[in-house]
């Protein structure tokens, strides 16, 4: 990670859009934390759209013709299986089966695979790929703009791409005179463009999306997003391992990202870490706990809470949390405070519209 | 079978009211006249492509511990945060304290001696707003305040709750959910005609094809006029009551205007999507109360607008978008005889004019419209004088004189029968509020063996 501070290709407009002049770090960018209100920037979301700055995420790039290999030891599920345009979650994690990471690993072509992850991790990366005869590298300066609520598909159209695409999937694309490559990685698309291209990608959706109630959303509306959808971030929900030690698996509840019937480094840890815990949502009647809190049932501790944040959506608090066992949908206590845990996601986006009964107009 | 309770009323106090009453096990049968639920927690298309929540856009801000307990937004009601401006204090406090003293108060009833005055604490914020509504003179429409009466209203008409993503339908949604996934049960398209009694307390509740439903505790969440006036034959109840009810004003009457533009038109600098536009003067607001009372049509109608698709773009079609009127100060019966189409065209001109007055250009993109006028709003939602607040904003028709001083909190002079919807004492200030308190009271009732 550089220390120095980096603008994304769409800090002129994003800066231009700051009415707080709100702004942090994350990975050496300069970001808008905000651009008005917090909460009904995440809101937005689930009335209309937003777009927010992702180019600060490191994107891990390996290749060399035994990237594939390479690749299927490294990540907790058999990445090289995936086809050209396809892309996977997964963890890497240390020889305790501590978790360093957690990304999402994209093939490009035969050859080449990019991981986007919240921390990185290129020094690790390269030491392995010697190994293997691989290359990792940094892919700098590329930018990549979230297209996140409902109305997505509507201005992506009015933008003039073409918005079917598979979830986990990505296509370059050719849109008047820019290189794009648009994807849906996350909560909803990602548009990812050349450094310079930042401006005129940005000047395009807000256009596109006037009449769709389209505005800019900070880095903090989006961690709200994605607490609620049950994204758990390294750094934020909890401390990623280092060469040893660390979280499990099991301590973060990630389970399902592990497909332990193909070899990967740290495998044998894992086996030997016990049986598999539940990633589940916390929703609390009070202020949230601190991260790390017990989770209590019944006088037995059931599990532990991880970040939380206020939902307001849900007007009220919530967080994530590991169970060890055992069911969501039950009443808790974490430290003093009661909370119901959930089964995630806790409002996903976009939401399931409930089928609604049409009113007869009145009689003329 | 014979239920803990029946309600009337499908809206969101009723439905807000079944969904508590069934999560402590009580039985519970919503009687709704209407095909479906939520009352005016409706959205439908009103041209092909344009949707909008036809009563109102937004219900009063309902309390957040309601909200979660009934676990409203992941049953699909996402609201927009209410403007930042109107939960001023001590406004909030106070009104806080009215809500809690009302779900206090239905939980444990404050005792009434016979042949003595009952002594009862006089409702948080009573001096304040009695202060602030006697300067007032006139009443103002709702809705409409400039600053003279600025606490007043602050403290009794709470704050809005904000639209809800996809329309009010979906809230209406939520709640239904949550009424029968607690275990209620709803019965949709049957009118109640007629609240039975047996030996002094109510006995059930029968309905338009002629049949009844028994139970022990009835809520209803009709205005206070249907409820005393035409749930009960005209004799049976003491003469008091009968006297009291009909004496209970309404608020002016209001029209809305549903439009579909074919583009949106711009907002004014400095106006966030979704707010309300407004430009009545206090003088134009005056007139138009003083021209309700006379039962005319106000010559400039005081118009609110909203641009609710700038704010919720799913109600429109690509490109174009949808806009609500509402007109205040508008008469259930002009004095010069019934609507005819001729009046509704005119009423329509004024609205229209004074949506070209706010949004300059926007008038040329009109598509399609839909009028409501307040008898189309009684017939629709059963509501007496198409009174959407269900009674006026008056120093004697609030807090602990809503509806009146007999009826205070949610317990009325009818055994078993207990009060929620607009007339309710909670029903300025917060949404759903009034249904939980009769709820609440049904429920320490029945634990108390007050009703058998
Ligand atoms: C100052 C003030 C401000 C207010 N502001 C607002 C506001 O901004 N927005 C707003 O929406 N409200 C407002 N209110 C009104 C208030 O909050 C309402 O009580 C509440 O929103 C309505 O809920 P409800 O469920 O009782 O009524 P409704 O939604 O009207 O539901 C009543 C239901 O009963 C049904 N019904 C009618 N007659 C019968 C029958 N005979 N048998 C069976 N079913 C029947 C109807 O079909 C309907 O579904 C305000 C009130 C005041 C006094």
């Amino acid at each position: 990670m550089s220390t120095d501070l980096r603008a994304t290709p769409f800090h002129a407009r994003s800066a231009a859009a700051n009415a707080c002049n709100a702004w942090e770090t994350r990975n050496g960018f300069t970001l808008a934390s905000h651009y008005g209100d917090v909460a009904r920037e995440a809101l937005a979301a689930r009335f209309a759209a937003v777009m927010v700055d992702l180019s600060w995420q490191p994107r891990v790039i390996l290749g060399e013709p035994t990237a594939p290999q390479f690749a299927s030891r490294l990540f907790t599920r058999d990445v090289s299986q995936l086809a050209p345009e396809e892309a996977a979650k997964a963890l890497w994690l240390n020889d305790d089966a501590g978790v360093r990471g957690v990304g999402t690993v994209v093939r490009l072509d035969r050859e080449t695979f990019v991981v986007i992850s919240a921390t990185g991790d290129l020094p690790w990366f390269r030491d392995a790929a010697v190994q293997f005869k691989a290359a990792a590298s940094e892919a700098t300066g590329q930018g990549m703009l979230a297209l996140v609520g409902h109305m997505s598909d509507r201005i992506l159209r009015a933008a003039g791409l073409d918005p079917s695409l598979r979830p986990m999937t990505l296509r370059r694309t050719f849109w008047r005179g820019l290189d794009v490559t648009l994807s849906r990685l996350g909560l909803g698309y990602e548009l990812w463009c050349e450094p310079d291209d930042g401006s005129i990608v940005w000047d395009r959706l807000v256009a596109a999306g006037r009449s769709f109630a389209l505005r800019p959303a900070g880095q903090l509306a989006m961690d709200i997003l994605e607490l609620e959808n049950g994204v758990v971030r390294p750094g934020r929900d909890f401390a990623p391992a280092g060469e040893a030690g660390g979280p499990t698996v099991q301590d973060l509840g990630l389970s399902d990202l592990v497909d332990a019937r193909q070899p990967f480094n740290g495998r044998a840890a894992f086996r030997r870490a016990g049986s598999p815990s539940r990633l589940v949502g916390l929703v609390f009647d009070t202020d949230a706990p601190m991260p790390e809190t017990p989770l209590v049932r019944n006088g037995d501790k059931v599990g532990r809470s991880l970040g939380a944040l206020h939902s307001p959506a849900m007007r009220q608090p919530i967080g994530l949390g590991v169970l060890d066992g055992g069911a969501p949908d039950s009443e808790l206590i974490a430290g003093s405070v009661p909370c119901r845990a959930i089964a995630l996601p806790i409002l996903p986006i976009p939401a399931p519209i409930p089928p609604t009964t049409e009113v007869p107009p009145p009689p003329v | 079978m014979r239920y803990d309770a029946c309600i009337i009323g499908a809206g969101a106090d009723g439905l807000a009211a079944a969904a508590v009453l069934a999560a402590r096990g009580r039985s519970v049968m919503v009687i709704e006249r209407d095909s479906r639920c939520g009352g005016r927690c409706a959205t439908r298309e009103f041209h092909p492509g344009f949707r909008a929540s036809p009563f109102v856009d937004e219900l009063p801000a309902i309390p957040d511990d309601i909200f979660r307990a009934l676990d409203l937004a992941r049953r699909g009601a996402i609201h927009w945060q209410p403007s930042a401006a109107s939960p001023e204090e001590p406004y909030r406090s106070l009104r806080r304290a009215v809500i809690a003293r009302a779900m206090a108060e239905a939980q444990t009833p404050p005792v009434r001696r016979r042949f003595r005055r009952p002594t009862i604490d006089p409702w948080p914020g009573e001096e304040l707003a009695r202060l602030s509504l006697a300067q007032i003179g006139a009443q103002p429409p709702l809705g409409y305040v400039g600053e003279r009466e600025r606490s007043a209203v602050l403290l009794l008409a709470g704050p809005g709750g904000g639209m809800v993503a996809g329309g009010l339908g979906r809230l209406g949604e939520a709640l239904r959910m949550a009424a029968q996934e607690a275990g209620a049960e709803i019965t949709c398209g049957l009118e109640a005609t007629d609240i039975r009694r047996f030996d002094g307390r109510v006995a059930g509740v029968a309905l338009a094809d002629g049949t009844e439903v028994a139970a022990r505790a009835v809520i209803s969440t009709l205005d206070l006029k249907r409820t005393f006036l035409s749930l009960f034959s005209w004799n049976e109840l003491p003469a008091a009551l009968v006297e009291r009810a009909g004496a209970f004003r309404a608020a002016p009457g209001t029209a809305r205007l549903l439009v579909a533009l074919a583009a949106p038109p711009p907002l004014p600098a400095g106006v966030a999507p979704g707010a309300v536009l407004w430009s009545a003067s206090w003088e134009a607001v005056e007139e138009a109360y003083r021209a309700w009372r006379r039962g005319a049509v106000p010559e400039r109608p005081v118009a609110l607008l909203r641009l609710v698709s700038a704010c919720d773009p799913s109600l429109a079609p690509d490109g174009a978008a949808v806009l609500t009127v509402t007109l205040g100060g508008i008469p259930l019966a002009p004095f010069d005889g019934a609507w005819t189409n001729e009046k509704r065209e005119g009423l329509r001109e004024q609205a229209l004019a004074a949506v070209e007055a706010l949004l300059p250009g926007a008038r040329e993109r009109v598509v399609a419209s839909e009028l409501l006028v307040p008898p189309d709003i009684e017939e629709r939602l059963g509501l007496s004088a198409g009174d959407l607040s269900g009674g006026d904003l008056a120093a004697d028709q609030m807090l602990a004189f809503r509806p009146f001083t007999d009826c205070a909190g949610t317990r009325t002079p009818v055994k078993g029968l207990y009060l929620a919807g607009p007339s309710s004492a909670l029903a300025p200030l917060a949404a759903c509020a009034g249904g939980v308190a009769a709820a609440r009271a049904v429920l320490s009732d029945l634990a108390a063996g007050r009703l058998r």
